[in-house]
This record gives structure tokens, C-alpha cells and sequence, in this order.
């Protein structure tokens, strides 16, 4: 099971950070692709996503699921995806930082399960496109909170 | 009529079949998410799997005078976009001029890939593992693109940008692949390491370098591919041979050199460090090969 | 062990009379190519029928999952589609699941052809479309909405038995499939006379042989006739009868099942009846044809895999190298579902002390269900895992004695003296001179050569291996040994029918029990009708494959086990010596001269006193068929013979003693191979493969069968693995990552044959197509050779040069 990690400097508060990642309308607008978002309550939304790399794209259904909080330092994200004849779980673990004032460092992990059609094909097409696509995420986090 | 797609079965899609390269052109502007059918050795194997499903396709093949090898005034040689592998195989200029990118499609795939995938299809899929992305880096060459609007130059070592990702707008197509002259005293090499010949490589390297006034290099590119998500260039190891005398013994410097900072993928095929093992095995072939070429020392 | 007893060989013993070498031992062009060539083969998939509809299969992406829902609504509604079934429909309509071979408690798992409840390997279909078109179907099946709960998967068969591992079937309460327990000699007492005991465990791995055409079904149900025909290419149609009769509530006159051409089978397509029966219920339902085509990556996913095994091996020897007995622990890993296995817990007992004179032998033997897919025979089925067994300890014997491993192995054959040789669990080894015959394959291989420039060369820095094999293909099997793991199981012996006709123009017409898989039976079969009958080979009409409507079968019959020399061969000569004698008798009445006067020659008849009165075929079965007051009289009219051919097999009896095959053909495999240092890539230098196969009826057949099954296992040893990761995906489900070697990869095999009839066929033929699997071992034994000096030993059947270069660098001190 391949694990993808990174880590990004957000300009912006340890509460304001955990206050994005926990709100569904925010971080569920960074989700890579977006096509549809549709929030079912604090901890659960959906999203239709247009994944991949160049030009191996498709369309993606995905439900996020907030497992484990331990604000405002610890996250746990799942993320069930279905689509291109295959499933993906994802479990992302993030953890925040402050390094310094309004100076949030936020490093995560992802173990990336991936079954099906994709799974078939030896990892060629699929690794790259898994970790690009969960750095989105916190890429654009970083991004929307530039300096708030 | 469905017979004879039988065993190929991709979504839905619209076909076109444009003529001239305007109204291709044109189609792509129109068309959302379209994508250009060249040989279809990458593209329709995907949507067979539905891995991909495109909502349209476009097909390049019906456009005259994207199939050509001309050796140009100023020594440059122009490669059509669409020149299927086996032209470029069978053509004595390449081969006499640039060994490395000879060997590279004689070592890519099997005959009935070579028959229908094109030099342009090869680049542009961008594939981490193809055989031509490295070559294209080691020889500098220039990718011409275009749109409806007119032609721009892509250098080759800007054209990768990313797995499966190029420089190349949505709304534009590759239509010629531009190879500079080197030096009278240049060769290259590529050397491919696959379980299978017919398998993408595990690790591939493409060398080409110059001679100064004895078998001195004077210029020098180490292009290894499969080891990250676009082209490596290895400048420490040039760096190390600029300048220098044949010694076997400094290549295999060179190569453990050049694979230092390597953080290859793992896959089914092989696994990380097996494959910055061999990259170092297979790049000290590729330059020994190359520099003997060069030489003129058979090889 | 002795030789076998004069009353057993008595009672196995055959003749063939009608013997000319006239058309037996011919290249003559096999039949089958004719139409092969020319791309005119016909396949099960070139079965076109009016108003024929497709069935698409949904598959589960999760190897072990609980199926919580699942939405068909929308794929109902797609543009084409007929019709949309779940497990849960499947399970009304069947009423029960599939019977299973296995002993309580295994057999209370539950199998259906469409998953019920929770899905137990990765591509095991959940739900199916038909359409009228393949592309609707397909499509149709994006619209099918699944609710999965995965679960825990199940990967590993040693782990399978720790009292903590996921079940596969939680009805069985464990993941036994079967156990057995079988002790044959006096083991104990050899263990402790030894001077020595050598211990291993080796693992054979999974893969199979991937035929060109994958699983076809094509299901034609005839409201009219209340026929339901079923064209497909499983390769033994009568085991699968009585599943499809029970599950439709047809009788078995109502069921006509017909195989045409078949690209390749290799055990692969005995389990593709799930797949049948859904079509067949879905005709049955719509009144229409269905038809069922398998993609390549179905195929390589869900068709059936070769069983993985784990042996721990333990072997008392004395000190001048001689092999006294073998004590085993074995498990074989049949994935999820028993739908032929666990019958390789058995079948290896055909070849118990492989080719050697090993006095007694003990094994524990586990057959485990795990989450991947359900395991079948595949070319080698059982035995070929058995003989790398014993065949690689041979190595690690000759290794730990500082004996050549050839050496080894010419002291511990069985010699030619002591044939018909009794095993040490009542099977009888037919004939043959094997330390000949291995001797033959070291002189063709140079294989002292070898050895001596093997010491320079590594000085040299390279790596030179040197491997040698020998191998037996036990053929014609005793299905009685089933009952050495369900003593219950009602099926036992080894028999073949045939048909021969001179029909009414004095041609030939011969109908076959067996369902070839592209092995030439028209070609070998018309051979002997030609040769016993004394006609031209071209007129010996062979009918394609396998029709229920119009073979002669018995519960027996198909191809599988190599068995068509040593039983299905028999049949048909059996069925045309009948027939000759019938003709000879028409003959000598009509010319009046004494039966044993009568001369056949080429078609035509005459009496030895008049050899210019001739009268031939035609003329012969007009007086059989329309004129029969010139029949002698009381004779039945008509020209058929039908012969089923029955070896005197038995029972198992209490002991597990029987014997369960009835050719042992032989063969040596040596491989020189150099393994490149810096990449550890291999390439092969020499390749030698001496094959005895009994009397050879067509070179051209068996030739081709030694390349396929040496072919085979050289490409199992270094290419072939289906590689599952922990959650029990199978990561290299497509041609791109399942490694078949191209004829670029394939060495060049030097192929000798030797000729010792068996005494127990009446052509003299024996079974050989599996191959026994010798050339895995023997590759294998080279790449350990090339390396065993750094101390490397290799585990397992297969190596790739990721793992090769690791071990040599690690064997060199260097970190990794
Ligand atoms: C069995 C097999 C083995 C193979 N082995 C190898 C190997 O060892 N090494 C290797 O490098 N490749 C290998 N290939 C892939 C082969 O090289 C492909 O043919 C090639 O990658 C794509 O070229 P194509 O002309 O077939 O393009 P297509 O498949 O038609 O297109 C590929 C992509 O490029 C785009 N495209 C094509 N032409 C243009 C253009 N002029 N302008 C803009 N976009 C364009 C298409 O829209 C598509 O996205 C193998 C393929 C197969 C089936």
C-alpha cells in the first residue's frame, strides 16, 4: 500500500487552518477537479471530481469522512473514491503546527488502498496521479488562506 | 458492423476525421475535451480498458504531410508529427546520424506497434517510461506546435512537464519534431533495460555527446528516463566528462554519480532500488557506447 | 521398491495387433492446421446465431468485501438492456449453490456464480447485464450501484491456517479446504537409518498458462425443442453436466453441450461452468441466445489460477548419496472457491518418489481457501509442484553431500531393470530407460563441459548456471484418487470413448470423447483409424471437438490430465479393430475365401489366393448399409463400432495405495544459463530437452508439445507470476505486467526424442503434453547454481532479477 506524505507553510493561525480543514464548504472547494460538492453535515460531504494526470483524466465520485479530531492539532480525513472501474481509500493524517505567529506548518500523511481496474495495472498510471491529486488539497488550502 | 470492434470496446465517442490540420484545429477549439487520434497505441488501449473515456475523438491520419523525414538546408532534421516509428527505423539518415534515437524505437514495443505508433504520439503521451521523451531531451530537439492562431518552438527539455503532461495547450498540435546537427565528431546511445523487449523500460538511458579535437568530450547530454516523472537530466555526471579523456573507469564514476539524488518510482516491474541500481549499470553502457561511437570504435 | 508384480503387469498389458507403421509414426500434416492457418478456425466466439444477445459480468474491485446493496435501477433502464440479475436473484433461481467435492466442514462454503452476500476475491462477478449488444452491456454496468464493506483479505496460505486469519467462508468456521494425511513406506524407520537428513521449504507460485482465447460461452435455449445447447471450450464438459442439469432442471438428453476449435487450455477452462450456467439460465429466461466472451483481464483476474504451494521438505539420505525416504508438509493455497481443487492434494500421488527409488514417503497436506482467485489445474496440474519438490531437494541433497547433482540423480533413478516399477504407493511407472535418457541430455548439452569452464568463468566475473532436471509426465489418471480426500467422491477409474464409422461411401467418420484444445486429436486419431483400417489418412473424417449429442463419452471424458495417448487413443484404436474385424468377415464372405485370408491394403479388400479380385470401402458398406442379403448371415447390419477403453484401475484402497496413472512418459531438461552480474537479467545459452513419450504417432505433434510445455515452465521460472498486494489485488492483471515472453525472450530447445513403448496402451503411446512442468525446476536449478557458490538459495519456482540482484548483493556483504 503506497504511502504519499507532504507538507505545506500556510500564512495563517493553527485555528484558522483547523477552521478550514473542518468546515465541508471550504476544504470540499479544494478538493482537485471539482465538479460538484455536496455537504451532508459537519463531518461528511461528497464531491464529483475530474482526476488524474494530463491526459489520463476521469471522473471521479468521492465521499470525505472526518474520523478523527483532536483540534487543533490533529486530523484525520477518509476519502472513498469510485470511478474509472476502480475504488480508492485513502486515509489522510494531518497535523498542525505552529511555527510561528500566524505561520502554520501542516504536514500529512496518506495511505492510499486502491482496488479494481487501476489496481491492475502495476502502479504505472497511478501513483504519481494519487499523490498530485492529495497535495492538491493542501495546496490549495495554503493557497486560500494566504495571508488571512 | 460491431464485429469488427469486437474485443475493443470503449464508451461512446464522436469521431471525426478532418483533412487539413485548420480544420483539425478547429475541431479541437470546438469540441470540449477532444482528443487527437494519432497511432492510437497509447490512446485506444486506454479507452478499451475505459480507463480513459473521451468525449470525441479527432483523427489525424487523414491529414497530408504530417509523415515526413527531411534533412533541412541548415542541417536540421525535421521529423512529421505523424511518422510512424517504423519510417524512422528504416531511415538510413536517422540512422547514420543519431544511433540513439535509431535505437530507441527499434527497441520500443514490436513490429505492429512501430507500424501504427508515430513520433508524435510517443512524445506527447509524455509517458514517465516512453523511449523518445529522453531521446528528445539528449538531442535538443524542438517540438513544434500549433494552433489556429500559428506555430511556436517548444524546446525539448521544456516539453515534459509533468507524467502524462506536456508543455502543449489543449488547443494545440504537435506537428513536427526538429533535430539540430551536432558536431561531425558526435554520437549517442540508447540503452533500454526491460524483462521483455517488447516492455516500456525499467530504467532507459539516452546519450549523446561531441568530440573536441581527440576523444575529448566536448559536449555532452545523459538523459535517463523511467526514474522520474519526466526526463532526468544527469548534469553532475556531464559535468564530470566535460572535457575529459576516454576512461572507463571515470564513466562508472560518472554513472554512480548520476544516480545519487535517484528517488525512482516503485511498481510492479521492479522496485525503486533495483531501478536506481541498473540506472547506474545501464548509463555507464549508454556513454561507453556512445563515446566509442563517437570515436569510431567499434561498438 | 520392486518391480511390479506379473499379475498387475498382466493385467494392464495390451497389444496392437494391426501395427504397420504405415501411418503411425508419420509426420503427416495435422488436420487441424489446415484451417488454422488460414484463419478459419472455429471458435467457440465465431458462433453467430439468430437474435443473439451478450452478457456483460459486474466484479468486485475488492477481494473480500461484504455486498451491502445493490441499486440496479438505472442499469435496467439503459438503452438495450434485457435483462439485470444480482447474486440474490441467482440464488432463487438455482434453488441450491453449487455441490461441493469437499469433506464437512469445508463443504458447508456456499458458491454461486454470482457472489451472495460478501465477495471473496478480487473480480468475482456480483451482478450481470445482458443487452443486445456487447457495448450496452458494458456500459450498462457503470449504472450498477455496489455497496461495499471491505474486509480483511486473505493472501496467504500459511497464514490461512493461524487461528486469527480472516475466514474466507465464515459457514466452514475455518479455512481448511481439505486435509490429508498420507504415509506410504515405513518412514520413520528410514529417518532413523539415515546418515543424514537435508531440510528446504520451497514454494511453487501462482500463475498459469494464459491460452490464447479466454473463456467463451454461448447459450442457445430452443423453446421448441426444449434444447438447451450450450457451445463453449471448457475442456471437460461431462464434469460440468451435472451442475448445469441440476441448476436448470434439464435432463441430460435435453442438454447438448459441443466444443469446436479451442485456443489453448492447459486446465485453465475446467472451471469456466459458473460462467456457463449464467448464460444458460439467462437463455433460458429470455428465450434468446447468450453469449459470453471474457476479456484478457477477466481472464488473468477471475478465470482460475494454477494452485500455489508451500512445502516443507525433510529427506533422509546416506552419505553416499542415496535418497531413502521424504517427509512433507505441504499446503496448497486453492484461493476462494473449490471448484476443482482441492483435487491437487491427490494428484500428485501419481508421482509419489518422482523418478527415483525413494523407499517411502509421508505428507501432511493442507488445501487452504484464501481471497484470490479460485485455483484449477494448469499444465503440470499437482504433479508439477510435487516434482519441483523433489527435484530441487535433489540439488540441495547434491550440494549438502558434494555430489554432482547429476551424479546424485543417475545413482537414485529407477533403472530400466526394474521396470514395470511399483511405487511405494501402488503406481505403476510403466517403462523406459532413464539414466539413459538423461545421459543423452548431458551429451547434447555438453554438460561436463559446462562444468569445467563453470570455475573459469566465474573467475571471470560471470555467472554461469548449470541446471538438469529429469521429469515424468504420469498421464491417463485414475480419477479414483479424488477419493484419497473424499472417500465418498462416486467417481473413480480412467476411461475414453470413440466412434468409428465407414459410413455409407466408405469414408471414415470418427467422433472423439475428448475436447481438444488445439493437441491435433483429429490428426493422431485419424492416424490410427487409418493405420488399423488399412485406408488413406485423408479419408478419416474426424469430427471437431466435443458434441454430447454425438460423441461417446463417460463421466471421464475431456482433455485434461494428458490423457487422450493413454485413453483416448486406446478407445479409437480399440473401436477400429472392432470394426476391421467386422469388415474382414464381410469381406471373406463375399469373396469367399477364410477370415485370415482377407488382405486390406489402401482402401481396398481381397482374399490372399486372389489378390486380382479386389473389392474396396464403398462397396463394402453398401452391402453394410442397403444391401443386406450379401451380409454374412446374422450379422448386424451397419458399420459402428463404439469402444470405451477401461484400464484395470481400482479404488484407492485403506492405504491410499492404488495406482493412479497409466503412462509415465519421461523427460531431461538441461539449461546453461549466465545470469548478468550488475543486472541480474538472465539469458539463456544452451537448451536441451530429451522427451520419451512412448511410441510417437506423429512427430510434428509431439515436438510441438515439448516446446509448449518446456516453453512453459522456462517462462513460469523467470517471467510468469500473478503478484496479489496485501489487500489481495492482483497487481498485474493485463499482458503489460503479466510477463508471457515473446519468441525474442524464448531460447532456442534442442529437442531429442527416445522411443519405449508403453507395455499398457495398445498403440504403445504414452501421455506427455503437460511435460511434467521439468523445465521450471530445471531453470530454477540453474539460477541457484549460477549463484549457489555466493551461497544464495533459491525458495521459490519463480525469480525475478529485482530479487536475484538483491540476493547477490546481500550475499556479497553489500547493503541494499
Ligand atoms: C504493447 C505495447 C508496448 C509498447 N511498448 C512501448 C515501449 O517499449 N516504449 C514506448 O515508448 N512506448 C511503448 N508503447 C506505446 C507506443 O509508443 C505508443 O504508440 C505511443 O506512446 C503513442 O503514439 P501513438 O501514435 O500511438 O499515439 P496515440 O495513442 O494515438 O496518442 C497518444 C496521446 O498523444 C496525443 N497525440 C498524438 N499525436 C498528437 C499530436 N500530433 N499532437 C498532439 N497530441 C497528440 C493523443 O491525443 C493522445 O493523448 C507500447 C504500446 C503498446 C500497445
Amino acid at each position: 500500500m503506497p504511502q504519499f506524505k507532504g507538507s505545506e507553510l500556510i500564512e495563517a493561525s493553527r485555528e484558522t487552518v483547523w477552521g478550514f480543514l473542518t468546515d465541508p464548504n471550504k476544504v470540499g472547494n479544494c478538493a482537485p477537479g471539482l465538479k460538484k460538492l455536496d455537504v451532508t453535515d459537519q463531518d461528511h460531504f461528497s464531491v464529483e471530481v475530474k482526476v488524474g494526470l494530463g491526459f489520463l483524466r476521469g471522473t471521479v465520485k468521492a465521499k470525505y469522512e472526518t474520523l478523527e479530531k483532536n483540534p487543533p492539532e490533529k486530523l484525520t480525513l477518509r476519502i472513498l473514491g469510485s470511478g474509472i472501474g476502480s475504488q480508492v481509500d485513502i486515509k489522510a493524517m494531518v497535523g498542525l503546527k505552529e511555527v510561528e505567529q500566524n505561520k502554520t506548518q501542516l504536514d500529512w500523511v496518506a495511505d492510499v488502498k486502491l482496488s479494481g481496474m487501476l489496481a491492475g495495472l502495476g502502479g504505472r498510471y497511478i501513483n504519481d496521479a494519487a499523490y498530485k491529486n492529495v497535495s492538491e488539497l493542501f495546496k490549495c488550502t495554503r493557497e486560500k488562506l494566504k495571508g488571512k | 458492423m460491431l464485429q469488427v470492434l469486437d474485443g475493443l470496446r470503449p464508451r461512446p465517442f464522436e469521431y471525426y476525421a478532418p483533412t487539413t490540420i485548420e480544420e483539425a484545429l478547429k475541431l479541437l477549439e470546438e469540441k470540449e475535451d477532444a482528443k487527437l487520434l494519432a497511432g492510437g497505441q497509447s490512446l485506444l488501449a486506454l479507452m478499451k480498458l475505459r480507463i480513459i473515456s473521451p468525449p470525441t475523438l479527432i483523427d489525424l491520419n487523414r491529414i497530408d504531410g504530417l509523415r515526413y523525414i527531411k534533412e533541412e538546408s541548415d542541417g536540421w532534421l525535421a521529423i512529421g508529427a505523424m511518422t510512424i516509428y517504423d519510417d524512422v527505423e528504416q531511415s538510413q539518415v536517422v540512422r547514420r546520424r543519431y544511433p540513439l534515437l535509431w535505437e530507441a524505437v527499434y527497441r520500443l514495443g514490436d513490429q505492429q506497434i512501430r507500424n501504427r505508433g508515430t513520433i508524435g504520439g510517443g512524445l506527447v503521451e509524455a509517458d514517465p517510461s516512453g523511449n523518445l521523451p529522453p531521446v528528445a531531451v539528449a538531442l535538443r530537439a524542438q517540438l513544434v506546435a500549433m494552433n489556429k492562431d500559428g506555430r511556436r518552438i517548444i524546446p525539448a527539455e521544456e516539453f515534459f512537464v509533468d507524467s502524462f503532461t506536456t508543455a502543449l495547450e489543449p488547443n494545440e498540435i504537435l506537428t513536427e519534431v526538429r533535430i539540430p546537427p551536432w558536431p561531425e565528431r558526435a554520437s549517442g546511445a540508447y540503452v533500454k533495460l526491460s524483462r521483455r523487449e517488447i516492455d516500456y523500460p525499467i530504467v532507459e538511458v539516452a546519450v549523446q555527446l561531441a568530440l573536441g579535437d581527440g576523444d575529448d568530450i566536448k559536449e555532452i547530454m545523459v538523459v535517463l528516463g523511467a526514474v522520474a516523472s519526466t526526463p532526468y537530466r544527469a548534469t553532475a555526471a556531464e559535468g564530470m566528462l566535460m572535457g575529459k579523456s576516454f576512461d572507463e573507469q571515470l564513466v562508472a564514476k560518472a554513472a554512480e554519480e548520476c544516480v545519487k539524488d535517484l528517488e525512482p518510482p516503485s511498481d510492479v516491474q521492479a522496485s525503486s532500488w533495483y531501478r536506481k541500481e541498473v540506472s547506474k549499470v545501464i548509463v555507464k553502457r549508454a556513454i561507453v557506447k556512445a563515446w566509442k561511437r563517437a570515436m569510431e570504435v567499434e561498438v | 521398491m520392486p518391480k511390479a508384480l506379473p499379475e498387475i503387469v498382466d493385467a494392464y498389458k495390451q497389444e496392437g495387433k494391426y501395427l504397420t507403421g504405415k501411418w503411425i509414426g508419420k509426420p503427416v500434416k495435422t488436420k487441424e492446421s489446415y484451417r488454422h492457418i488460414r484463419g478459419k478456425g472455429a471458435f467457440a466466439d465465431d458462433v453467430q446465431l439468430h437474435r443473439m444477445v451478450y452478457m456483460a459480468l459486474l466484479r468486485s474491485p475488492y477481494s473480500h468485501a461484504k455486498i451491502l446493496n445493490i441499486d440496479t435501477s438505472k442499469a435496467k433502464e439503459h438503452p438495450g438492456v434485457l435483462l439485470v440479475l444480482t447474486g440474490d436473484d441467482i440464488k432463487k433461481i438455482m434453488r441450491r449453490p453449487f455441490p461441493q467435492p469437499t469433506t464437512p466442514p469445508a463443504r458447508n462454503a456456499v458458491d454461486y456464480p454470482l457472489a451472495v452476500g460478501k465477495a471473496r476475491f478480487q473480480g468475482e462477478p456480483v451482478a450481470m447485464v445482458i443487452a443486445e449488444d456487447r457495448y450496452s452491456a458494458e456500459d450498462a454496468l457503470d449504472d450498477i450501484e455496489v455497496e461495499y464493506d471491505p474486509l480483511p483479505a486473505l493472501v496467504d496460505g500459511e497464514r490461512a491456517l493461524e487461528p486469527d486469519a480472516p475466514l474466507v467462508h465464515d459457514e466452514v468456521g475455518n479455512n481448511v479446504m481439505a486435509h490429508v494425511h498420507y504415509k506410504w513406506g515405513d518412514v520413520d524407520h528410514y529417518f532413523e537409518v539415515a546418515d543424514r537428513i537435508v531440510e528446504a521449504k520451497f514454494h511453487y507460485h501462482r500463475f498459469s498458462s494464459t491460452p490464447l482465447e479466454p473463456n467463451v460461452a454461448v447459450a442457445d435455449y430452443d423453446e421448441r425443442l426444449d434444447i438447451m445447447t450450450i457451445y463453449c471450450n471448457n475442456q471437460a464438459p461431462m464434469e460440468f453436466l451435472p451442475q448445469l442439469a441440476a441448476g436448470l432442471g434439464m435432463p441430460f438428453p435435453k442438454l447438448r453441450v459441443v466444443t469446436r476449435d479451442m485456443g489453448g487450455g492447459f486446465g485453465n477452462k475446467l472451471a469456466n461452468w459458473p460462467y456457463i450456467v449464467l448464460a444458460a439460465m439467462a437463455s433460458k429466461i429470455l428465450g434468446r441466445p447468450v453469449k459470453w466472451v471474457e476479456t484478457r483481464t477477466e481472464h488473468l483476474q477471475s478465470a482460475t489460477h494454477g494452485a500455489e504451494r508451500i512445502c516443507y521438505v525433510k529427506a533422509a539420505v546416506t552419505t553416499d548419496g542415496e535418497v531413502l525416504a521424504v517427509k512433507m508438509r505441504c499446503i496448497d493455497d486453492d484461493g476462494a472457491y473449490a471448484r476443482h481443487e482441492p483435487a491437487g492434494i491427490t494428484v500428485w500421488a501419481q508421482v509419489v518418489p518422482g523418478l527415483y527409488k525413494i523407499k517411502a514417503l509421508e505428507n501432511d497436506y493442507y488445501a487452504v481457501f484464501t481471497n484470490k482467485c479460485p485455483a484449477a489445474p494448469n499444465r503440470g496440474f499437482s504433479r508439477a509442484p510435487h516434482l519441483f519438490m523433489i527435484e530441487r531437494m535433489m540439488d540441495r541433497i547434491a550440494r549438502e553431500l558434494d555430489i554432482d547433482p547429476v551424479e546424485l540423480r543417475l545413482k537414485n533413478l529407477v533403472p530400466p531393470e526394474e521396470m514395470p516399477y511399483e511405487t511405494p504407493n501402488g503406481c505403476i511407472y510403466d517403462s523406459g530407460d532413464w539414466p539413459e535418457g538423461l545421459k543423452k541430455a548431458l551429451e547434447a548439452a555438453n554438460y561436463w563441459e559446462w562444468r569445467e569452464r563453470q570455475e573459469e568463468y566465474r573467475k571471470q566475473g560471470k555467472l554461469i548456471g548449470i541446471g538438469v532436471a529429469v521429469g515424468t509426465d504420469s498421464a491417463g489418471p485414475n480419477m479414483g484418487q479424488v477419493r484419497m480426500y473424499n472417500p465418498r467422491l462416486p467417481y473413480s477409474g480412467g476411461t475414453e470413448g470413440a466412434l468409428v464409422q465407414i459410413t455409407p461411401d466408405g469414408k471414415a467418420r470418427v467422433t472423439l470423447g475428448s475436447s481438444p484444445q488445439g493437441v491435433s486429436h483429429e490428426t493422431t486419431a485419424a492416424q490410427v483409424v487409418a493405420e488399423v483400417l488399412e485406408m488413406d489418412y485423408d479419408d478419416v473424417y474426424v469430427q471437431t471437438g466435443f458434441d454430447s449429442f454425438t460423441s461417446i463419452y463417460t463421466m471421464h471424458s475431456g482433455t485434461y490430465g494428458s490423457r487422450f495417448a493413454p485413453l483416448g487413443i486406446p478407445a479409437v484404436y480399440i473401436a477400429a479393430a472392432r470394426l476391421r474385424e467386422k469388415i474382414i468377415k464381410i469381406v471373406a464372405h463375399s469373396l469367399g475365401c477364410k477370415e485370415e485370408d482377407v488382405v486390406l491394403d489402401d482402401g481396398q479388400a481381397y482374399c490372399k489366393q486372389n489378390p486380382e479380385k479386389k473389392t474396396n470401402y464403398r462397396r463394402i458398406a453398401r452391402i453394410a448399409y442397403g444391401n443386406i442379403p450379401e451380409l454374412p448371415p446374422g450379422m448386424e447390419p451397419g458399420l459402428y463400432s463404439i469402444a470405451i477403453f477401461r484400464p484395470p484401475f481400482t479404488h484407492p484402497n485403506d492405504h491410499n495405495m492404488a495406482n493412479l496413472a497409466l503412462t509415465y512418459s519421461f523427460n531431461a531438461h538441461v539449461v546453461v544459463l549466465e545470469i548478468d552480474p550488475e543486472t541480474a537479467l538472465p539469458n539463456i545459452l544452451e537448451y536441451v530437452v530429451v522427451d520419451d513419450s512412448g511410441r510417437i504417432i506423429n512427430p510434428l505433434v509431439v515436438e510441438g508439445q515439448v516446446h509448449g510445455a518446456a516453453f512453459l515452465g522456462f517462462s513460469a521460472a523467470l517471467y510468469e507470476e500473478y503478484k496479489y498486494d496485501e489487500d489481495g489485488n492482483l497487481v498485474n492483471s493485463s499482458f503489460m505486467d503479466y510477463l508471457v515472453p515473446y519468441a525474442t525472450e524464448t531460447p532456442a530447445f534442442k529437442v531429442i526424442h527416445m522411443e519405449t513403448p508403453s507395455p499398457f496402451t495398445p498403440v504403445g503411446a504414452k501421455g506427455m503434453g503437460e511435460g511434467g512442468g521439468t523445465s521450471i525446476q530445471a531453470v530454477i536449478n540453474a539460477v541457484e547454481d549460477a549463484v549457489a557458490h555466493l551461497g544464495i538459495t533459491l525458495e521459490k519456482s519463480h525469480i525475478d532479477p529485482d530479487t536475484l540482484l538483491r540476493m547477490i548483493r546481500e550475499a556479497r556483504g553489500e547493503e541494499v
